[in-house]
């Protein structure tokens, strides 16, 4: 316990040194912070509105879905880093079929939706061939194929997809037809957002396919321990190949849904790395894929708390990835003694 | 000829800051331990090293400092991998995000403040020697020395390594130490490039080397060749742009991404498969 | 100092907890100069514990430990080594992608630049004085079980050690080689070496030990030299006072259960591991196979189980195998305790519940098909923990949390639910004292006395030999069976089990 409680003062000394580095206060900053996320203003002792518990809900949708395709591949034993690269070219394929297929209404979103799903699919499949059948490392074929699918997303923005007449690297914006657009007003109520709707029900389903179904169970076990499932009959290799798979699907999908949902174009830098702050998220979430959502929800409100920070106090921004990281430490260390605690 | 001399030196200018940092992920691995903190190392040491140069004048002073930085780092990876038993990756994927925060803030700081940035390095001879004289060094050492031993055999098996009377614990943390220099080095020639540290400067630069260690197959003279095979692909990607091949212009987008696709091919198997150390990753 | 003089090794009052277990509970030992001393008991009784101890890979909580008239707290084995005291453990501590001379020397090497050149002189001389002999440079994967033990006393030699501490030394052994390792004991005792063995097996203590230290649920019960007591009472000094019941009702053989001819596999390193086996299994049978590990034995059941290929044809009750895959063997009534529980039975952090349904999470009634009954789940779980009445507190508690004994005995218990037609239980009793392993057979006789067929894999002859009907013996990936008349005969089987003709 000792050990434990020197980590976690160790992480708020480390947090104490860089509001001093900035000069900030700490009362100041941990004021407009809570602030930030809670929506309630401490100078005027009022709820001033949903403003700030929109913000969240609308950050951290995109982080629920590829929170629970990092979750997938997890549980099968497989760190999917590269579900940014899937993200990107998934939303790239989405907004491609929007304005390019002529489908209008709930259609042409499910198709756009399937061809994103697709897209990220097919840019996982390599990493998941590449470890099943070569033992090639996912982390490293991941973050391959991610440098490529900037590189491969910025060719096709710059060039065939840009705008007709415009400058600036990125797609003509979808038809409002084709939009999942938030319900609510951002402010006076709280605004849903439908992907994150979307995004819950997705978890709650694979909680149950987890741990409800025979294909669920021998996922898990492939990844607990790949030996004792062989031989229980699971087929260890269908499994890293599929969820390699199903997680690139899945953050093909978050892609699209994000770019139909709130972006409704395809431009250079649109996700601020929605892939790698999923990977703290779905670290976060524990067994079950339910808790994606709060972890996610944690998630959004340090970048959205330490926006806030930043606009009333100078502090950077950046000091969330700080916080983020010290969150996934400790957590980490903290499950590891529970488990050997029992 | 020019041309040719010019190549050679950007390979080596590119190249060696991967090949260092994948040196430093070789002594981190060959014990056992994943690093894919080597990017956060870099990331660190390269900000460390950037400031204290531009702010002391002294470019010495900065290599010591994105050295300290580096170990840093590698020291959280440490304590969580070690002291904690954290699953390597996920430890390493919160370093990483400790210190891409801490220097972006950093960094921040530094220019609303107004603090002068720019610096004049060290020679990037000085580096690029160190480059590709440290894998041979190390190569030599694992073959013949206690400490390589010991290293190899504690990658390989932990726990009959600790039967043997060497204490697993105490060999990885002096691994992650050394690695944590080596790394520090290869943030120290990074940002001695552009004379400048600007946030997130590695941009993958760490996981590139964790690549060219694996395709060298955890080897240290095949992992620096790797290395700077990834430094001529940069170096030729600036090159060949607009250059047409068999009379087709490629954007510049196909040579960048190249490096990456042919990383993806040689681990689909065409140059065979390398074998990791045995314990690597085990807690 | 009130050290009787001669003793190499004095423990006194050691006591040691694991949680709530005590492994060793106020046990004294104490040990002779140039003497072989035996430490018996059954698995679990604290043996290998006191050992460690005595080697500074665990600190007791109480007791005093004295080496050479030395009193010492070892806190690391290094410690232990420079105090004179080696160890040989049970699975061997020779890393296989070292070279042999890099293994003897780690540890030990003597310098912070490694001479391998001098060692290597050094080396040879140690190892001829026993008559070994190795190739230095050559990978320690490529050693032989009976070369890697001779490695090991090497290495105990190369580090000086006075005090050598072997675990089940002979586990891995043929018995020949068993035999010759007792003559290098032998002679390392003449030269004043003391030899701490630790061993389950009374004939070595009987035939090599001066003394012998017999240890029961981590306390002392005896200590005594070994002419002055029988085999007979030194067994029942190690059981107590259990009674344990003979089995044995005679096998009522049915038809034809598995069908092997021709049947080869390949191992690990493309060697032809199994070699053409050909041989009927019928019901109701419990088949023995005996043999020393690394005979053919894994591949065997790991190809029986479709985790391996293999050529040849293999039928169980008429259906072939070859082409079905590991779920459908499985459903097909194959059922499996693997050699490694830890490994290849259960998932360490998860709940006993999902534990208990690992394997047959496919089969009804557990699956309907798409979705896990949870209901029948719940069944199978409460008829898997009561089958040996393993005692359980919540089954939401990882497995990990029951002891080793438990643990096997619900993996038995698990591969007996599905009702399987044909059983493969590879060394089913591991870690199981003898009570357990009685349990074990009893319950495994039973379902053959419906109709079940099982193949026993295990390395101790003496309890094949004791539980099954019928033995076969494995060598070099042959199977054969000991003619008429010598078909209990372990000499003979041991012969088999080498390679020599019964």
């Amino acid at each position: 316990m000792t050990r434990f409680a020197l980590v976690v003062s160790a992480c708020l000394g480390l947090l104490a040194i860089l509001l001093n580095l900035a000069g900030a206060s700490g009362v100041d900053v941990t004021r407009s912070f809570a602030e930030g996320v809670s929506g309630y203003s401490f100078d005027r002792s009022e709820f001033v509105g949903f403003g700030p518990i929109s913000e969240i809900l609308r950050r951290m949708a995109p982080l629920v879905i590829t929170g629970l395709a990092v979750f997938i591949a997890l549980q099968a034993g497989l760190f999917n880093i590269g579900a940014e690269g899937q993200l990107k070219v998934g939303g790239l394929a989405a907004v491609s079929v929007a304005l390019y297929s002529g489908t209008p209404g709930p259609a042409g979103i499910v198709f756009a939706l399937l061809a994103g799903s697709l897209a990220g699919m097919l840019w996982a499949i390599p990493a998941g061939a590449i470890k099943t059948w070569r033992g090639g490392h996912e982390v490293i074929t991941t973050i391959m194929l991610n440098n490529i699918a900037v590189h491969f997303a910025t060719f096709l923005i710059a060039g065939p997809l840009r705008k007709p007449g415009s400058a600036e690297p990125a797609t003509d914006y979808v038809s409002d037809s084709l939009r999942m657009l938030p319900i609510g007003d951002s402010g006076r109520t709280i605004t849903v957002y439908p992907s994150l709707v979307v995004g819950i029900v997705l978890c709650a389903a694979a909680t149950w396919w987890l741990y409800r179904t025979p294909t669920g169970f021998e996922l898990r076990a492939s990844g607990a321990n790949p030996i004792a499932s062989l031989f229980a009959g699971i087929s260890v290799r269908k499994f890293a190949f599929w969820s390699m798979a199903a997680s690139g699907g899945i953050a093909g999908l978050a892609g699209g849904l994000h770019l139909l949902g709130q972006e409704g174009r395809f431009a250079d830098g649109f996700s601020p790395g929605f892939g790698f702050d999923s990977l703290g998220v779905a670290l976060l979430a524990g067994r079950s894929p339910l808790g994606i959502v709060p972890a996610a929800m944690l998630f959004a409100a340090i970048d959205q708390g330490a926006l806030r920070a930043q606009v009333a106090t100078g502090l950077p921004k950046e000091i969330s990835s700080v916080m983020q990281g010290l969150v996934i430490l400790v957590v980490a260390i903290l499950r590891y003694r529970r488990s050997y605690a029992q | 000829m020019n041309e040719f001399v010019d190549l050679v030196l950007a390979t080596a200018r590119l190249g060696g800051p991967l090949a260092l940092a994948a040196m430093g992920g070789l002594l981190s691995e060959r014990s056992g331990v994943v690093n894919i903190a080597l990017e956060g190392a870099m990331l660190a040491s390269a900000c460390a090293c950037g400031m204290v140069s531009a702010s002391t004048g002294n470019p010495i002073l900065g290599v010591g400092a994105g050295v300290i930085a580096g170990v840093l780092v590698c020291m959280l990876h440490a304590l969580a991998v070690l002291g904690f038993r954290i699953d390597h990756i996920v430890s390493g994927i919160a370093a990483n995000a400790v210190a891409f925060g801490v220097t972006g803030f950093a960094i921040k700081v530094a220019s609303q403040r107004g603090v002068e940035q720019h610096f004049s390095p060290l020679p990037q001879f000085t580096f690029i020697a160190t480059a590709v004289l440290l894998p041979v060094m190390i190569a030599y050492g694992l073959q013949v020395t206690r400490a390589g031993l010991r290293l190899n055999a504690v990658g390989n098996d932990d726990r009959k390594s600790a039967e043997m009377g060497v204490d697993p614990i105490r060999v990885r943390l002096f691994a992650l130490i050394g690695c944590g220099l080596l790394t520090g080095l290869a943030g120290a020639m990074l940002v001695s490039q552009p004379q400048q540290f600007t946030a997130n400067m590695t941009a993958g630069k760490g996981f590139i080397a964790l690549a060219a260690l694996i395709l060298g197959g955890w080897r240290p003279i095949p992992a620096m060749l790797a290395a700077f095979a990834f430094g001529l692909f940069d170096a030729l990607q600036i090159r060949l742009q607009g250059t047409p091949i068999l009379g087709v212009q490629l954007p510049s987008q196909f040579w960048a991404s190249l490096p990456y696709a042919l990383t993806l091919i040689a681990l689909a198997g065409l140059l065979g498969k390398s074998k990791p150390p045995a314990a690597l990753g085990r807690r | 100092m009130d050290r009787p003089s001669g003793l190499a090794v004095e423990m006194r009052n050691i006591t040691k907890r694991f949680g709530s277990v005590i492994a060793n509970d106020g046990v004294d030992l104490s040990v002779a100069k140039g003497t072989i001393h035996g430490i018996v008991g059954e698995n679990g009784a604290g043996k290998s514990t006191l050992m460690r101890i005595l080697y500074g890979m665990y600190r007791a909580d109480v007791g005093e430990v004295i080496v050479d008239g030395v009193h010492r707290v070892f806190r690391t084995p290094q410690e232990a080594i420079s105090a004179g005291v080696g160890m040989v453990s049970q699975h061997y501590s020779i890393i296989p992608e070292l070279s042999c001379i890099d293994n003897l020397i780690l540890g030990f090497e003597g310098g912070p630049i490694l001479d391998r050149t001098t060692a290597i002189e050094r080396a040879t001389k140690l190892a001829s004085s026993l008559g070994f002999a190795f190739d230095w440079f050559a990978e320690a994967r490529s050693l032989s079980p009976a070369a890697a033990q001779k490695l090991e006393i090497t290495k105990l030699l190369w580090r000086s050690a006075s005090i050598l501490i072997l675990d089940e030394p002979t586990a891995m052994l043929s018995p020949d080689d068993g035999d010759r390792l007792f003559r290098n004991l032998l002679q390392l005792a003449d030269s004043g070496r003391t030899v701490l063995l630790v061993t389950h097996r009374l004939a070595e203590v009987m035939e090599y030990c001066t003394r012998v230290t017999v240890l029961r649920n981590g306390k002392l019960v005896a200590e005594t030299e070994v002419t002055s007591i029988s085999s007979h009472e030194l067994a029942s000094l190690m059981v107590g006072d259990e009674q344990v019941d003979e089995y044995t009702s005679p096998a009522r053989v049915g038809r034809i259960c598995l069908s092997l001819s021709d049947f080869s596999a390949d191992g690990d390193r493309s060697n032809l591991a199994v070699n053409q086996a050909s041989l009927d299994l019928r019901e109701g049978e419990v088949v023995g196979f005996a043999g020393v590990d690394g005979n053919g034995q894994k591949e065997l059941v790991e190809a029986l189980l479709g985790i391996r290929s293999f050529r040849g044809a293999a039928n169980l009750l008429g259906r072939p195998l070859g082409q079905l895959s590991t779920a459908e063997r499985l459903a097909g009534g194959t059922a499996v305790v693997p050699e490694d529980r830890h490994a290849q039975g259960v998932i360490d952090d998860w709940p006993i519940a999902d534990n208990a349904i690992l394997g047959l999470h496919r089969l009804k009634p557990v699956s309907t098909g798409w979705v896990i009954d949870q209901s029948a789940k719940s069944a199978a779980i409460s008829e898997i923990v009561t089958r040996f009445n393993t005692k359980i507190s919540t089954l939401n508690a990882p497995i990990s949390s029951l002891s080793g004994g438990n643990q096997q005995r619900f993996v038995v218990a698990r591969s007996l639910q599905s009702e399987p037609k044909l059983l493969i239980a590879f060394q089913p009793t591991r870690g199981l004292d003898i009570r357990g392993s009685i349990d074990v057979y009893r319950e495994i006789r039973r379902r053959c006395q419906l109709g079940m067929c099982a193949i026993v894999v295990s390395f101790d002859l003496d309890e094949l030999i004791e539980h099954c009907d019928r033995i076969l013996v494995m060598f070099d990936g042959r199977i054969s069976e000991p003619p008429p008349g010598a078909t209990t005969d372990r000499h003979a089987i041991g012969r088999m089990m080498v390679g020599l003709s019964p």
